[in-house]
């Protein structure tokens, strides 16, 4: 299990360093170790085990928009499961419940038993539909129709830069849409 | 969207990640001590005599003990602004500063007949003192706060005591410069309480800025 981390923190290392496709395996894998956990702590406090998807997302944007506070010199579970569990409080938060997680279930986030988990079937549409309209485009071509930052420019009819900077500010709303209503 | 919709879109995103919370924090904290230290300047006069004060072990006992909680709440900041770092000793050391505080306080209450024990207390005038090093610490508390923005800090009120911590130590150090009052019996209860008040204020605004 320990190997797992040392790859995730080399693979997160090389994304840091510009690598994308490293940074896209990256986050695979931490979705996927981050889902059985997810789903289980949100039955713990009472949640609906059908947001468990919703809360990966949360902890995936906040893992990349957080990502400079990874001290490079530790190792990443702890900072990963950090991250979840705050995420996971604030979710159970949303929902009015005070919640207790106990820390040693997000110790270690690395599943214990063996099949990967499939993400639940409801798509997530919804968070995209709150984003302004621009934004809201970029998202879409580059995340759902899977556009580079070129093929997204030049099919919205905006210039590479702007484009870069939708994206970014579209991610960064994704991951408030939550703090206002809470 | 679905979850790999979400990942292609987040390693699409290379627009830079923002500075380190270390340095946001060292450069943001270095910005308000300097406020502070103008706020400070035009504020109070220097008291006189400050280097024959540095002499005396009441005085010192003040810079001193601020020095040890500067450096245990720095500790703590600069923790508790990443996920999944462990606060360490920066508490065991912070726990050092009143067991010093208390010890002086009984020398001081042995050697000083108790008629004297409240005008000591008083001092010259101890809300000032506290209202002063109060007002100090905001502009520092302020600056910390937007550093620890940089971070990720899994406990925003913590990591905002934290902060208050810092700015209440780093004003009263300043106010040491000024605060002619050395006797342990003032130091105990309004450093205590102008700290604390800090550290209060920095919880409350932690608590409700610091979310992410």
């Amino acid at each position: 299990m320990k190997d797992r981390e040392a790859q995730w923190a080399e693979l997160m290392r090389a994304a840091l360093a510009g690598d994308g496709a490293a940074y896209e395996r990256c986050l695979r894998e931490i979705a996927q170790a981050l889902r059985p956990l997810v789903r289980r702590g949100l039955m713990r406090v009472g949640a609906n085990p059908a947001e468990t998807e919703d809360v990966v997302q949360d902890i995936l944007i906040a893992v990349h928009l957080k990502r400079q506070t990874w001290d490079e010199t530790r190792p990443i579970g702890p900072w990963i499961a950090g991250i979840a569990r705050y995420k996971m409080v604030d979710a159970a938060r949303r929902r009015g419940r005070r919640t207790n997680l106990p820390i040693e279930d997000f110790a270690d986030i690395l599943p214990a038993e063996g099949a990967p988990e499939a993400p639940s079937e409801r798509e997530l549409t919804r968070s995209l539909d709150l984003l302004p309209e621009g934004q809201r485009k970029v998202v879409r071509a580059i995340a759902i129709e899977g556009a580079s930052i070129a093929a997204a420019a030049q099919a919205l009819n905006m210039s590479e830069g702007a484009v870069r900077v939708a994206l970014h500010r579209g991610l960064g709303a994704l991951a408030k849409r939550h703090r206002d209503d809470a | 969207m679905k979850t790999d919709d979400l990942i292609r879109a987040l390693a699409a995103d290379r627009e830079p990640a923002g500075p380190k919370p270390h340095v946001a924090l060292a450069l943001a904290g270095a910005a308000g001590l300097a406020l502070s230290t103008f706020l400070f300047l035009w504020l109070v006069p220097l008291r006189p005599h400050l280097g024959e004060a540095m002499q005396s072990w009441p005085f010192m006992l003040k810079p001193v003990a601020m020095g040890i909680l500067v450096m245990a709440a720095a500790g703590a900041v600069l923790r508790l602004a990443r996920p999944g770092v462990p606060l360490g000793g920066a508490l065991r050391l912070a726990a050092v500063v009143p067991a010093i505080i208390v010890a002086a306080l009984v020398v001081e209450l042995m050697q000083v007949p108790r008629a004297q024990w409240l005008v000591k207390l008083a001092g010259v005038h101890w809300y000032v003192c506290v209202f002063n090093m109060v007002l100090l610490s905001l502009p520092i508390l302020a600056a910390l706060l937007f550093g620890l923005r940089f971070g990720a800090p899994a406990r925003p009120t913590l990591a905002g005591a934290g902060a208050g911590l810092l700015a209440g130590s780093l004003a009263a150090s300043l106010y040491v410069a000024h605060c002619p009052d050395d006797s342990p019996i003032f130091v105990a209860a309004w450093f205590t309480l102008a700290i604390l008040i800090a550290t209060g204020i920095g919880a409350v605004s932690g608590r409700r800025l610091l979310r992410w």
